[in-house]
């Protein structure tokens, strides 16, 4: 079988990584108004719910994000979302916070894009509408976003056994041209990357904000260079917040895969990234397989009742037709560059939020932003819910804060390097006698998750 | 965005409020430019300050700070390669009831406390290093603190944002690409003293095309300057310890490098002159400013570390002891004098090294490709990150140059190496990296041309005034009428008196070079040698005392000729043998040497067997033939890094017959002191109670 990358095509004509930078103006607002850059707390950047309520009066009034800074329209647009003209103008004051941060996910090649942005996933657009990511945050091969693939899913804490059918799965679905849906730093994604790569297959993998930070062990490295993995999170690389679960990864995971394989397993998980909980509203909409090794749990007879097929080799199709969504694939012409220049417009790409907050028409500010999308369509509906569910999640992380900075989800088996804080270590970079400079923990720190991806 | 503010309408009385306060004089008013400067700033604009030093720029944005905090925005921070600056901000800013603070390598000690004030929104303005910013600690573990966010950012030394700046400084790099992608709206302040047109074009592109400039003359009319050719340098050291006791007040003495600054201080010393060198930690050279501030010493022998941002008003002095890299490094230094007194001088000397030592640092500056690759192979290979004593370890290269990779490639952007702690690790940009030739070449031209135009100076016979400010593109230049060459006292005789030279070169000498005990191993687990124990730490019963080398290599003749004997002849001619003896038996009184022994070289040389065998029969005290080699081993001068030198020598030697006195080691090159450090930690681990070494030639430059 010829080896295939998610976009279809041969290695020597890969679709090159979209060039985000500059951002356009519009992006650097929207990150400013939504990203976490760490210890916020006189201004807690907007939630998704409160960000769709502004992008509505925006677009109602005829504005742009970029039109918040420099007009007086911010004043408005403050008193009328009920936002609060200080919270607003307070976020936008971290432009030079920003600043550093920019550079240094420039520096890590990462890219940044807004929904209002032409290289924008269109399959998270088209799924999620008002409830995609305001901004997205990866690094490599962005088209592998679009292509769909398959989700290998399973309790975090998977035993030898089901390790050996993650491995078996991933390798299998690789030969056949799927790409590999992975979440989070635990051994089930590790275990599905090692074997995807080492048969070159194609890897998608949705991580919680601050792991993007985890410097890439040889293999992945290689993987991403030569464009067959991407790594991406609605969360900035610098927020570390730490909330016990991350349903946004979860969420993203099941909108981004075609397909899902729960290996399962009778250990007892955490569900951190929120996966488990999120396969039941997807059911409908996506081909859900439980791979079983021994005794089935009860796990998998719950969602052999709701419409899940155990998993058969036969019922696997190759993947051998392009892929539903498109990517824009750049020619070898002397006329274009092989990096596109991002040149976000409206014309090409009207802004999602704007087109889909006028079906959605908010009534009123909800703080717990449960009263979104009430008129959107069936399948909105469905996500919306989920997402008002994960909104609930994120206001509530005001209030438990405190536990939560503290807080960490589980570590898979194969990360179990050294447990030291990037704050502990970075002191000890710069002086052994530095006086530690933050309280926060951040799980992602746990280095080396993907340090731990071995040679084959 | 302009924020709105308190008082819009008179803000310009406000401010004047302030200058007032801070300068203690209620008639006080702006210079040209400095209002609308804090204008610009307050108002969140970007604004260009080229000034010279004592203009008012601290005045620009310490004000800006002031008014923009009480309308409720975040804290400035400060961007400064200069820690005497820093401390100098301090005090000012809190004249105007500002909470000026520092994050720097000196005060970690403060550190807990200013984290906790910036949590608080208690700091003011945050002062911290470009490099301190390049490691990437401070976006993660600093910038979180600031609850606010930045309100402001000062960039202090702006000139060095552009390549065509006199300064190379490679940080900054990542503080051009940063103001670049700082969203418009945000209030942004860079400062300079010394800019040329191109300098400023270019800085002024860098920032944005809508940055305000504020531009002055840089004429020092307090200052008198003199260029003296003196190449010898004991005719310069002579020159020097006549001079300065007639100059009042207090100076600097400006040297290229470290061990010079050493022999010119010391050599002051020894002629009665409180001097002092300028280095070492950051402790000791705050303690030494404070000294010169107060007039409590009469000169700092300093290298570029000091002077920038140093601001004294009354100094009376600065004496160049060879010269700067470009006549811009000269202007700033010199500058430094007479800002706030009527008379001053600067007495720039021509040294037949200087041009080898500013060809050593410009060559320097950059890495080549080979060095570049075979650091980064190394860190593409492992699987996960190494820490730098790894690559030492993988790499035989200095470790200065390992460093100076790593700091290049990662302040490219895509970097293709990132620093996660204390550990490296390749990107996908490792891969085929390559430094753009083209931008070398052009740096490398920039640095000539500028070395062009010192030597243009050193020989200018009209307004040496007028030549520096015509450098810097300052159209207000004219004849000072004060300098050297306006005074027509260019052809006055300027030689130092003939005793006093030949004083200085006795002195040259007599000086010894330190070889220092150690502490440490450079890594763990060396060997499996008990000397080598567990750890890092070498046990306290396996050290070596100090001890010290006669000469250093190309040092003043004896280093050279040391090394010319060691190449072609059998042995130590007796004029350096007598001269190690005649050192040595002034220096071994009262340190119990009860025995001699020596490290036995390669091939079995004779050269230091002899020597130790001169040495002991005229310091009468038995030689033992204590250590042997256990086989060739590979020459030490060819290992380039700690690491490599430390490994080299594990398993060297052994003990072939025992020291039970304390012993004298000799060698006759010292180059990391491995070799010693080793050898002695073997007799010392056989049972000899302790161990001086001495050596005849230090040789530091490849080490």
């Amino acid at each position: 079988m010829s080896k295939r990358t998610a976009s279809g095509l041969g290695q020597t004509q890969l679709i090159r990584m979209i060039a985000t930078w500059p951002l356009s103006d519009d992006t650097n607002v929207t990150l400013l108004l939504c990203a976490w850059f760490g210890g916020e707390q006189e201004h807690k950047p907007l939630t998704l719910s409160e960000y769709n309520l502004l992008a509505t009066w925006l677009h109602q009034n005829e504005y742009r994000p970029r039109d918040l800074v420099g007009s007086s329209c911010i004043e408005d647009a403050a008193k009328e979302t009920n936002l609060g003209y200080h919270r607003i103008s307070g976020l936008l004051e971290r432009r030079i916070t920003l600043g550093f941060h920019l550079e240094e996910w420039q520096r890590r090649d990462y890219w940044i894009l807004g929904r209002g942005d032409a290289g924008y996933p269109k399959r998270l657009k088209q799924s999620m509408k008002s409830q995609a990511p305001p901004v997205l945050f990866g690094t490599g091969e962005v088209a592998i976003i679009d292509q769909g693939g398959t989700a290998i899913v399973g309790p975090e804490g998977a035993m030898q056994q089901s390790v050996e059918s993650v491995r078996q799965l991933a390798t299998f679905y690789a030969q056949i041209g799927h790409a590999i849906i992975i979440a989070g730093r635990q051994s089930i994604g590790e275990n599905a990357a090692k074997s995807a790569m080492a048969v070159e297959g194609s890897i998608l993998w949705v991580l919680q904000g601050s792991e993007l930070f985890v410097p890439l062990a040889k293999p992945l490295r290689r993987s991403r260079a030569t464009g067959q993995t991407v790594l991406l999170s609605s969360r900035s690389p610098a927020d570390k917040r730490s909330l016990g679960e991350e349903p946004h990864v979860g969420q993203m995971l099941m909108t981004l895969c075609d397909s899902v394989v729960y290996v399962d397993s009778s250990e007892i998980s955490t569900d951190r990234y929120c996966v488990e909980s999120a396969l039941p509203e997807f059911l409908g909409s996506r081909r859900c397989f439980v791979h079983v090794s021994g005794e089935p749990t009860e796990t998998a007879f719950q969602l052999i009742n709701s419409g899940a097929e155990f998993w058969k080799k036969e019922l696997i199709k190759v993947r051998d037709e392009p892929p539903e969504v498109q990517p824009e694939v750049i020619e070898d012409s002397p006329e274009t560059s092989d990096v596109r220049q991002h040149e976000p417009t409206q014309a090409d790409d009207p802004d999602p939020e704007i087109k889909l907050s006028e079906s959605a028409k908010p009534q009123s500010v909800d703080p717990e932003g449960s009263l979104e999308e009430e008129n959107a369509s069936e399948a909105v509906r469905t996500e919306a819910d989920v997402e008002v569910r994960q909104e609930s999640e994120e206001e509530t992380v005001d209030d438990r804060e405190n536990f939560a900075l503290h807080g960490g989800g589980t570590q898979g088996e194969l990360f179990e390097l050294d447990i030291v804080s990037i704050d502990e270590e970075e002191n000890m970079e710069e002086d052994d006698d530095e006086p530690d400079s933050t309280e926060v923990t951040d799980s992602s720190s746990q280095i080396d998750l993907f340090s731990t991806v071995t040679d084959e | 965005m302009m924020p709105k503010l308190k008082n819009a309408e008179n803000l310009r009385e406000v401010a004047t409020r302030y200058l007032c306060d801070a300068v203690g004089n209620e008639q006080a008013e702006f210079r040209d430019g400095q209002w609308e400067s804090i204008e610009h700033a307050v108002k969140g604009e970007r604004v260009l300050v080229v000034q010279r030093t004592g203009w008012g720029k601290t005045m620009v944005y310490t004000i800006a700070t002031k008014i923009r905090r009480e309308n409720g925005l975040g804290p400035s921070l400060m961007i400064s390669p200069l820690l005497a600056l820093m401390r100098n901000q301090e005090e000012a800013a809190f004249t105007l009831g500002l909470n000026a603070r520092r994050m720097t390598g000196d005060n970690y000690d403060d550190w807990r406390e200013i984290q906790k004030e910036l949590r608080e929104d208690e700091v003011d303005i945050l002062m911290v290093t470009p490099e301190r910013l390049a490691s990437g600690h401070f976006t993660r573990s600093t910038l979180p603190l600031i609850t606010r966010g930045l309100g402001m950012l000062i960039i202090d030394e702006a000139h060095c944002i552009s390549d065509w700046g006199h300064d190379f400084r490679p940080d900054y790099r990542r503080i051009r690409r940063v103001q670049q992608v700082i969203p418009r709206g945000a209030a942004i302040v860079a400062t300079t003293a010394t800019a040329n047109d191109r300098v400023v074009k270019d800085v002024q592109k860098q920032l944005g095309g809508d940055i305000q400039v504020s531009r002055g003359s840089l004429v020092r009319r307090s200052l008198q300057l003199h260029n003296l050719t003196l190449p010898d340098p004991k005719v310069r050291l002579a020159w020097i310890a006549q001079v300065v006791p007639h100059l009042s007040g207090s100076g600097i003495i400006y040297v290229l490098t470290r061990k010079d600054a050493d022999l010119v201080s010391s050599w002051l010393r020894y002629k009665g002159i409180h001097a002092a060198s300028y280095y070492g930690n950051a402790g000791q050279r705050e303690e030494l400013e404070h000294k010169l501030l107060n007039n409590e010493i009469k000169a700092l022998v300093a290298t570029i570390a000091l002077g920038m941002g140093f601001d004294k008003p009354d100094l009376k002095f600065i004496i160049h002891y060879q010269r700067p890299g470009s006549v811009v490094h000269y202007y700033q230094q010199v500058g430094r004098a007479g800002r706030g007194i009527d008379d001053a001088y600067g007495f720039l000397l021509w040294g037949e090294e200087d041009e080898r030592i500013v060809d050593y640092f410009m060559d320097n500056a950059f890495p080549p490709q080979n060095e570049i690759n075979q650091v980064l192979s190394v860190l593409e290979d492992a699987d996960g990150g190494l820490e730098i004593e790894e690559l030492m370890a993988a790499v035989n290269l200095k470790k200065s140059k390992i460093e100076k990779v790593l700091k290049l490639a990662s302040l490219e952007s895509p970097a293709p190496v990132i620093q996660q702690g204390r550990e490296w690790f390749a990107t996908g940009e490792a891969s085929g990296f390559k430094v753009d030739p083209e931008y070398i070449a052009r740096l490398r031209g920039v640095r000539t041309s500028e070395q062009a135009q010192m030597r243009k100076y050193m020989q200018h016979d009209g307004c040496l005034m007028a030549f520096l400010q015509r450098a810097l593109d300052d159209d207000s230049a004219k004849d000072c009428g004060r300098c050297r060459n306006c005074t027509n006292r260019a052809n006055k005789s300027h030689q130092p008196k003939p005793k006093l030279v030949i004083e200085a070169e006795q002195f040259i000498k007599k000086r010894r070079y330190p070889i220092r005990s150690r502490s440490e191993w450079p890594i763990a687990d060396i060997s499996d040698h008990p000397i080598h124990g567990s750890g890092i730490t070498i046990d306290k019963t396996h050290r070596m005392l100090p001890g010290f080398a006669l000469c250093s290599a190309f040092d003043m003749g004896l280093g050279d000729q040391i090394l010319r004997e060691r190449s072609n002849g059998r042995q130590y001619s007796n004029m350096v043998v007598e001269a190690f003896i005649y050192r040595l038996q002034e220096w071994v009184k009262n340190k119990g040497i009860g025995c001699v022994t020596y490290v036995p070289p390669r091939n079995n040389r004779q050269h230091v067997p002899l020597l130790a065998a001169a040495v002991a029969e005229r310091l009468e005290r038995p030689l033992i033939h204590a250590v042997a080699r256990t086989g060739e081993g590979a020459r030490q001068s060819d290992q380039k890094n700690e690491v490599q030198r430390a490994l080299n020598v594990a398993n060297a030697f052994s003990i072939e017959r025992s020291c039970k006195q304390s012993a004298l080691l000799i060698d006759d090159i010292s180059v990391s002191g491995w070799t010693m450090v080793t050898a002695s930690a073997l007799l010392r681990h056989d049972g000899c109670p302790s161990v001086r070494p001495v050596a005849l030639v230090k040789h530091s430059l490849s080490g």
